[in-house]
């Protein structure tokens, strides 16, 4: 399995959230928006003048967009749902 | 009889304020951007001989809060007396609500679930078992479409049942063998004589593991090795920290139960708006609609209030005549009617033209969730003067009135982000300002002025954040949800312009009447010239503009909409198309009036939010880039 982060991973295919690297704060955030290491999403855009989209496919959750800057932090692996 | 304090607590966009409307007849601004009633609105009403007190609360995605709005919600829920709480659960996101209702049961308070949206729900393909989660978890489920008002008044039926039966036990969802067993444990070792307020014993004893700061600092002091051995053993045992360790416990009895109560079929009916959705957030497509939103936006707003400004116009020009006979009788009583007539002919035919349009098309698009997709447009761009994209929130709602967009900074988790927000916020034209734009852009220059100075205020509001920004920390990453789309409601956008009409009749209009007519007592008797001389040197002197608008500008402070009223009073005219200014001068003063004070109302918003020094500093910087910026369009006038 590739292991990336979120802002390097291509988009439209599932990913599972391997790690969060990120600080304690942007945790929490992400946890309460209901972002969880082992989940599966899907990233649905690539643009360097937007936020990252991404949806929840464990949760069905709406669309969240990430800053660029902890997409960064968010790690992702390829394995298959 | 006394009566029953019933909370609306959920997450955000979870159709609280839409549930709390229908109840009441107080609308709360609802909107479909994560998180915008950011303040307690409070209602009363009566069902079956019984008053309650209903409280919607600001949405928070759990009960460890993040940014202020959150707290409030948290604090409220902690140390009030609360009779029932109405969990507002959104049914598309069935999963990730479960997981607020999982840690509101743990307050062990009496709860009642309104299962919201579960019709939509099923549109993308999720069948849920409204009955199956009443009998799971032991408390009153209601399924209700607030949008239709359908099952509301089940839902306060079975809310005076709770309310008036014995109290019920309400079992709270376990946790796994290891952290239960811990946090029991926890529980029992709670000292008997602190008063937790609203939390239950197992409350706490969940808080001191999961974030230590909720729980009093006696407990914690009494009971730091316990805690602190609780912890260590979770994070050997789960590999993980504390807090992460307990979401995930409760993340997982959502999903359970979320999977217990209902099953998945066909996605249908949403395939075309979410095709329509991508086409907004593409990165080209979508900027270009939205700079296309913008001009219509502007140009509905400017002709439709010329439309009404000349239709009413010619309405109240009938009044005037009728006064004359009174000039006969006493000067000052004419002066007093014709300062009230001419504060009428202000608010009625060049305020109100503006505002109504503006409002209405705000009202018609909060609710459809574009307003996220603006943040997440200019997230980018807003980066740049060192925001993000979440600001934008506040931004839009300031373009209304600048006080509300204050509290709706609110949302924003870093103080950095929403001070200088709170600091840029003036900038923006609010309906006051925008009717002065408008008014006089109209009777001089035309909407390409209105335009330009649209787009030099943007230019200042980016100049000025780039440059405080220099002096502050880095901004913090962004995290937003973007709510699925709406379609917008003409008949919500009528209710809510309605309401936001009755506010202007009731709350402004008299004002500016008083306004007005004060004016007319100054000039009875000659205090504003006093006023003028003192305000000369920068109007007259530097800007070159009637030294007699000084007078208007004091009273602007107050409202802003007094400027326009009295600019024509103030120089001696009956309407704006006659005021003896050169073109040149009326862009300056323009200019000038969007930018140059907080008004009253901003003023004490901001204190209250961000204290004394915050306020002083804003209204030095709107003061400075007025003067400044009123000087560079007078010398545009004078080189081209």
């Amino acid at each position: 399995m590739k292991i990336m982060s979120l802002h390097q991973a291509p988009i439209g295919k599932p990913h599972k959230i391997m790690e969060i690297t990120a600080g304690l704060e942007s945790r929490k955030k992400l946890l309460a928006m209901g972002i969880h290491v082992g989940d599966f999403i899907s990233k649905m855009n690539h643009s360097r003048w937007s936020p990252v989209l991404i949806r929840n496919l464990t949760t069905h959750s709406s669309k969240i967009a990430i800053g660029h800057g902890l997409a960064k932090k968010i790690m992702v692996g390829d394995e298959q749902l | 009889m006394n009566s029953f304090k019933v909370v609306l607590v959920g997450q955000p966009n979870a159709g609280k304020s839409t549930l709390f409307n229908v109840l009441s007849d107080i609308k709360a601004a609802t909107s479909n951007f994560a998180g915008t009633s950011v303040k307690i609105i409070e209602s009363t009403i009566q069902l079956q001989g019984r008053v309650f007190q209903l409280l919607d609360l600001p949405g928070t995605y759990s009960l460890n809060a993040v940014d202020d709005a959150e707290k409030i919600t948290q604090k409220y829920l902690l140390n009030e007396k609360i009779d029932l709480i109405i969990n507002v659960v959104d049914s598309t996101l069935l999963a990730r609500s479960l997981e607020l209702t999982a840690e509101l049961l743990e307050l062990e308070l009496p709860l009642v679930v309104a299962l919201n949206m579960q019709d939509e729900a099923e549109k993308r393909g999720l069948k849920i078992d409204p009955e199956k989660l009443e009998k799971r978890l032991g408390i009153p489920v209601v399924s209700t479409a607030a949008l239709y008002g359908k099952g509301v008044l089940q839902l306060m039926e079975r809310c005076l049942i709770k309310l008036t039966e014995a109290p019920v036990f309400q079992p709270v969802l376990p946790y796994t063998a290891h952290v239960e067993t811990l946090v029991q444990k926890l529980a029992q070792a709670l000292p008997n004589a602190v008063d937790f307020g609203n939390g239950s014993r197992r409350f706490y004893a969940i808080k001191a593991i999961e974030n230590p700061s909720m729980v009093p600092d006696k407990i914690q002091k009494s009971l730091s090795a316990t805690i602190a051995s609780a912890c260590s053993e979770i994070k050997d045992f789960h590999q993980r920290d504390c807090f992460e360790s307990i979401a995930y416990e409760r993340h997982h009895q959502a999903m359970k139960l979320s999977e217990e109560i209902s099953f998945s079929t066909s996605r249908r009916q949403v395939q075309l708006r979410d095709r329509f959705d991508r086409f907004l957030l593409h990165p080209l497509f979508g900027r270009f609609f939205l700079l296309a939103y913008f001009l219509v936006f502007f140009a509905i707003i400017f002709f439709v209030g010329n439309l009404l400004n000349g239709w009413l116009g010619s309405v109240l020009a009938i009044l005037p005549p009728l006064l004359l006979p009174l000039q006969k009788v006493s000067g000052f009583l004419w002066l007093t009617a014709d300062g009230l007539f001419q504060g009428l002919a202000g608010s009625l035919g060049i305020v109100l033209p503006y505002f109504l349009p503006l409002i209405f098309l705000n009202s018609l698009f909060e609710d459809t969730g574009y307003l996220s997709r603006i943040a997440f447009l200019l997230d980018g761009l807003l980066h740049r003067i060192g925001l993000h994209g979440k600001s934008v929130a506040a931004f839009i709602l300031g373009f209304g009135c600048t006080a509300p967009a204050l509290y709706a900074t609110r949302i924003l988790e870093n103080k950095r982000d929403r001070l200088l927000s709170a600091l840029l916020l003036p900038f923006i034209p609010c309906s006051a300002r925008n009717a002065v734009i408008f008014a006089l852009t109209a009777a001089f220059a035309g909407p390409v002025w209105a335009l330009m100075i649209y787009l030099y205020v943007l230019l200042v509001i980016a100049a000025t954040g780039k440059v405080i920004s220099l002096f502050l920390a880095k901004p913090g990453g962004l995290i937003m949800e973007i709510p699925d789309l709406k379609s917008p409601s003409w008949r919500g956008a009528v209710v809510k312009t309605g309401q936001k009409l009755k506010e202007f009749t009731i709350q402004v209009i008299p004002l500016l009447l008083l306004g007005s007519v004060a004016m007319s007592w100054l000039g009875y008797l000659r205090i504003g010239p006093w006023i003028d001389a003192f305000f000369s040197p920068l109007l007259q002197g530097v800007l070159g503009l009637p030294a007699q608008l000084g007078t208007t500008l004091v009273f602007g402070f107050f409202r802003k909409e007094l400027i326009i009223v009295m600019a024509g009073q103030a120089l001696g005219v009956s309407s704006l198309a006659l005021l003896p200014m050169t073109l040149s001068q009326i862009v300056v003063f323009i200019v000038f009036v969007t930018l140059y004070f907080p008004c009253f109302a901003t003023f004490v918003v901001m204190w209250k939010e961000f204290g004394w020094k915050t306020v002083s500093v804003s209204a030095l910087l709107s003061v400075l880039v007025a003067a400044v910026s009123a000087y560079l369009f007078k010398l545009l006038f004078i080189f081209f």
